[in-house]
């Protein structure tokens, strides 16, 4: 007996190894409200596959994540146009077979000319499916801000020192930086102009409460702290799970500048043809609507109600993502204004 | 052995010790199991216990130093920065801050923070590889904007905030970036009551559990995780932060039991589990809530162990193994005396009934086991009282048979053999003789004047006198001869004299001398009731072979014979050959 249970045991993993190859894996980054659980259970039961979903905070961690994993890790990233670009040109991701989506079909007509889209398209070829959107305005505190601001210049305002909340990442602060200082490309910035904006925002973080990464973070914040104001990375969204505690709470553009992002499924390089499935799937109607109706984030198949056309300003590649994330790095950890 | 009672008997008390021991050797397993695992929960939720205790030890050590360090004199005119001397000052206190480190393993930087200038880092001591480093000028850093500066500020004096258990993501600590860490800060107070700084102490997670956990043995693994469940302590350090890394990794999804802590319902749980270590085996884990008494990111933290089951299933197994190899001895000590009660029950029984059998109408009672106390006793006894009644009526018909032969074959009154007794004896005689190749002789005895004497003296007379013949003729003969009473005053003997034939003397001639003998004693007078009477008799013979060979011709011959005798003067002996002769 001793001699025969090693053998028994090899024999069975001879007997299950194929059945377990069988199960197809599916490793998808994506952000808060993308991907529910439950939706993520109902396509592994529909296509036989595992799937393991990892959410990111910050644009710089997704960058972190995708760059750091070995053989191409990820199947799946949910991804903004503007940052899809760096992807594309480390290779990263691989064109879509878009054939293989028929729910396209079901997206507005905007989104389904993809060449209209600044990014989406590159030598002919889809790299990305528009999946959902949002303009990244202010969210005001109607109790300690009686007049909506109409800058975002407002974040500095140090009649609300200590109780501004800004987002914590790197490129977008940046941009707004640059914004609020009235320089005309936001998102090209010359070394001497990063600096400017980083001295900018040690500014910024001097006028701060804190910073915050997650939508349900800034709703704790608020909910335990003097907050005034919150530059709202997740729009929408992150007014929808303000207002689902009841926070009386206002949403404004500023007129100098509202960023918007439009956050796309690319596939990474190695993926197989599930990757195509698992975008179908999250194009159905089902699925997109749950984006608008648990998360307050627009989906592509139907037109938004809130989401006025004020100038935008949509996401563009940046000219130097390490060198934002570097500097961030020496702003987040507190380094004084005279190192900048 | 041959006995059926004995096999079923065997049979059966072997089956029932069997069973009997199978039941407490299953009931002795599952309760020994039963008492080991819960002995091994006990033992789990106190050593649990004693982690929590250590865990909340340590931060009332880290508050006790914070609380020194916040009243050190020099610590309010550093803050204000308004002497010349406050240069000086920081460097002391910066020293005294290194010391602190040096003899805290676990601490990795001590901190005086300011409440204005954007809390900036007035006094800085950071660990970079054990050594110990004073930050100063331009590496200072502001760090209002973080929950551990802006939630101490707000806080009383002499209380303390706990941070949330994170990964350290503050560029600048020196040995510290991406290491778990839990922060603990209190506020400073002036003299005027106002907040002017906060000293913040950075613990390395890794190292005070080092500390915590020093004595748990091999097999047990420590678990922490936060208020939502999130590891930050865990046998694969993958799992843990996952809150960190962007993936939520949640105790409640390992052990769905642990979600009534969270929920609230419960402080402390322990339970038997799937390890999740070693997915085929059991263990027990045991989780307790460690709740901060002071402000902090996170309410409380679950501290707790695991630890497999295989020492106490083995325990219970070899138990098991013992209690079955007990009971399987007992079973064949068992069957072995089962046998030999079998045999205790059933030899008397088997002796019982070898004697039934033998027994016999009119042995003597046989002396079973009577002086058994038991039912074998009893039974015993009951045969021996049936055997001796057996035996009492069997004599009692055996008297009246024979009282009743002998009324039938008995003259009444002179007790001799009647009639048919004596055709009998003649055929008994006439068969022997004829084997024998003997002779027999027939005598018939007719009493003289015996009538008239009946008339003169009555009946009584006659009788008596009737009866006194007959014994006299008794002495006449020998014992073998027979002597019956053949009619009213009419006798018969049988004479077979066999051992005189075989002397060569005839039946003729031995007949004759007993019938001279008969008619001498005959002829002596009787004396009766004062009467003296006077008889004679006549007698007859017929001799076998030669006078008949049969009964009756026997008997018509000899009483020929006798007739002859009476004509010829009475008192006289005729034997048949002589009426033929004449």
């Amino acid at each position: 007996m001793r001699y025969r249970l090693p053998f028994l045991t090899l024999l069975l993993t001879f007997l299950l190894a194929p059945s377990a190859a069988a199960v197809q894996q599916l490793k998808v980054l994506a952000w808060d409200g993308y991907a529910d659980t439950d939706l993520v259970r109902e396509f592994e039961q529909k296509y036989k596959a595992k799937v393991a979903v990892t959410f990111v905070y910050s644009d710089d961690e997704l960058w972190g994540k995708v760059s750091e994993a070995k053989n191409g890790d990820y199947d799946l990233l949910a991804v903004n146009t503007a940052e899809l670009q760096r992807y594309i040109q480390k290779g990263f991701v691989r064109a879509i077979d878009t054939q293989q989506i028929p729910n396209i079909a079901q997206q507005l007509p905007r989104f389904q000319q993809r060449d209209a889209i600044p990014g989406l398209v590159k030598n002919n070829q889809t790299y990305a499916i528009p999946y959902t959107y949002s303009e990244m305005g202010l969210i005001y505190n109607r109790k300690l801000v009686h007049q909506p601001p109409d800058s975002i210049n407002a974040l500095w305002n140090p009649a609300y020192a200590g109780k501004v909340l800004a987002f914590n990442t790197s490129n977008h602060n940046f941009t707004l930086a640059a914004l609020g200082l009235g320089m005309t490309s936001p998102f090209n910035q010359s070394p001497e102009q990063l600096q400017l904006s980083a001295r900018r925002l040690v500014e910024l973080r001097r006028n701060l409460l804190t910073f915050y990464s997650s939508p349900q973070e800034a709703v704790k914040l608020f909910k335990t702290q003097e907050v005034a104001l919150i530059y709202a990375n997740y729009g929408s969204q992150q007014l929808k799970a303000l207002a689902d505690v009841g926070a009386d709470v206002g949403y404004t553009m500023p007129q100098d500048g509202t960023l918007a992002w439009l956050d796309c499924w690319a596939i990474g390089q190695r993926a197989g043809p599930l990757a195509e499935q698992w975008i179908n799937f999250m194009l159905e109607e089902k699925t997109s609507s749950r984006l608008t109706n648990v998360h307050g984030l627009a989906n592509t198949l139907h037109e938004s109600s809130g989401h006025h056309n004020t100038k935008l300003i949509w996401l563009e590649p940046i000219e130097n993502a390490d060198a934002r994330i570097s500097l961030w790095e020496q702003i987040i950890s507190g380094d004084v204004m005279e190192r900048f | 052995m041959g006995s059926r009672i004995v096999v079923k008997l065997t049979i059966w008390i072997a089956l029932l010790s069997l069973l009997s021991a199978g039941i407490s050797v299953y009931f002795t397993y599952t309760h020994s199991r039963a008492l080991l695992i819960q002995s091994s929960k006990d033992k789990l939720a106190t050593a649990t216990q004693v982690l929590a205790n250590r865990y909340s030890f340590f931060i009332a050590d880290i508050t006790k130093d914070l609380l020194f360090i916040a009243q050190l004199p020099d610590i309010e005119e550093i803050a204000s920065r308004n002497s010349p001397q406050t240069e000086k000052q920081r460097t002391h206190l910066a020293n005294a801050l290194s010391g602190f480190l040096r003899s805290h393993e676990e601490y990795n930087q001590v901190r005086f923070i300011d409440a204005h200038n954007h809390g900036l880092e007035l006094v800085r001591v950071d660990k970079a590889q054990n050594s110990v480093h004073i930050v100063e000028g331009m590496a200072l850093q502001e760090k209002a904007h973080y929950s551990y500066v802006y939630n101490t500020l707000q806080l009383k004096q002499g209380s303390v905030f706990v941070s949330g258990i994170r990964l350290n993501k503050e560029r600048g600590l020196l040995d510290g970036y991406g290491k778990p860490s839990v922060i603990v800060a209190t506020p400073v107070y002036g003299a005027n009551g106002n907040v002017f700084g906060a000293i913040v102490i950075n613990v390395d997670l890794e190292k005070m559990f080092a500390l915590i956990e020093t004595d748990i043995p091999a097999g047990i693994d420590v678990i922490a995780t936060n208020s939502a469940g999130d590891y930050i302590l865990h046998p694969d350090q993958e799992k843990t932060f996952g809150f960190d890394k962007g993936a939520r990794i949640l105790i409640q999804n390992d052990i769905a039991l642990t979600q009534h802590i969270f929920s609230g319902e419960l402080s402390s749980l322990v339970a038997e589990v799937q390890d999740f270590r070693f997915p085929d085996k059991q263990a027990v884990i045991s989780l307790t809530k460690v709740p901060f008494a002071t402000e902090s990111d996170e309410k409380y933290i679950v501290l707790g162990l695991i630890s497999n089951l295989d020492t106490v299933l083995e325990d219970s197994r070899q138990l098991g193994i013992t209690s079955l190899q007990i009971s399987l001895a007992f079973g064949v000590l068992f069957v072995l005396l089962s046998l030999i009660l079998a045999r205790k029950i059933t030899t008397p029984l088997q002796r019982m009934a070898t004697t039934f059998a033998r027994f016999k109408q009119g042995d003597p009672v046989p002396e079973l086991s009577i002086n058994r106390n038991d039912e074998l006793g009893l039974l015993a006894r009951n045969f021996s009282i049936m055997a001796k009644k057996l035996n009492a009526q069997l004599m009692e018909l055996n008297t009246q048979r024979q009282y009743l032969h002998k009324v039938a074959h008995h003259d009444g009154l002179t007790g001799l053999p009647n009639r048919i007794l004596l055709e009998d004896r003649i055929e008994q005689a006439l068969i022997s003789a004829r084997r024998d190749k003997a002779e027999i002789a027939v005598m018939l005895v007719d009493l003289d004047d015996f009538k008239p004497v009946n008339d003169k003296y009555g009946h009584d007379i006659g009788d008596k006198l009737l009866q006194e013949c007959a014994a006299r003729m008794l002495t006449c003969i020998r014992e073998t001869d027979t002597v019956a009473r053949y009619g009213g005053d009419e006798f018969m003997i049988i004479v077979s004299a066999r051992e005189l034939q075989l002397r060569g003397m005839s039946a003729r001639h031995i007949s004759r001398q007993v019938a001279d003998k008969i008619r001498n004693a005959l002829n002596q007078p009787f004396k009766i009731d004062n009467f003296l009477l006077n008889i004679s008799c006549s007698i007859g013979i017929a001799i076998y072979p030669q006078d008949g060979d049969d009964k009756n011709t026997l008997i018509k011959h000899a009483d020929l014979a006798m007739y002859y005798a009476k004509s010829t003067g009475r008192n006289n002996v005729k034997l048949y050959t002589d009426i033929q002769i004449d």
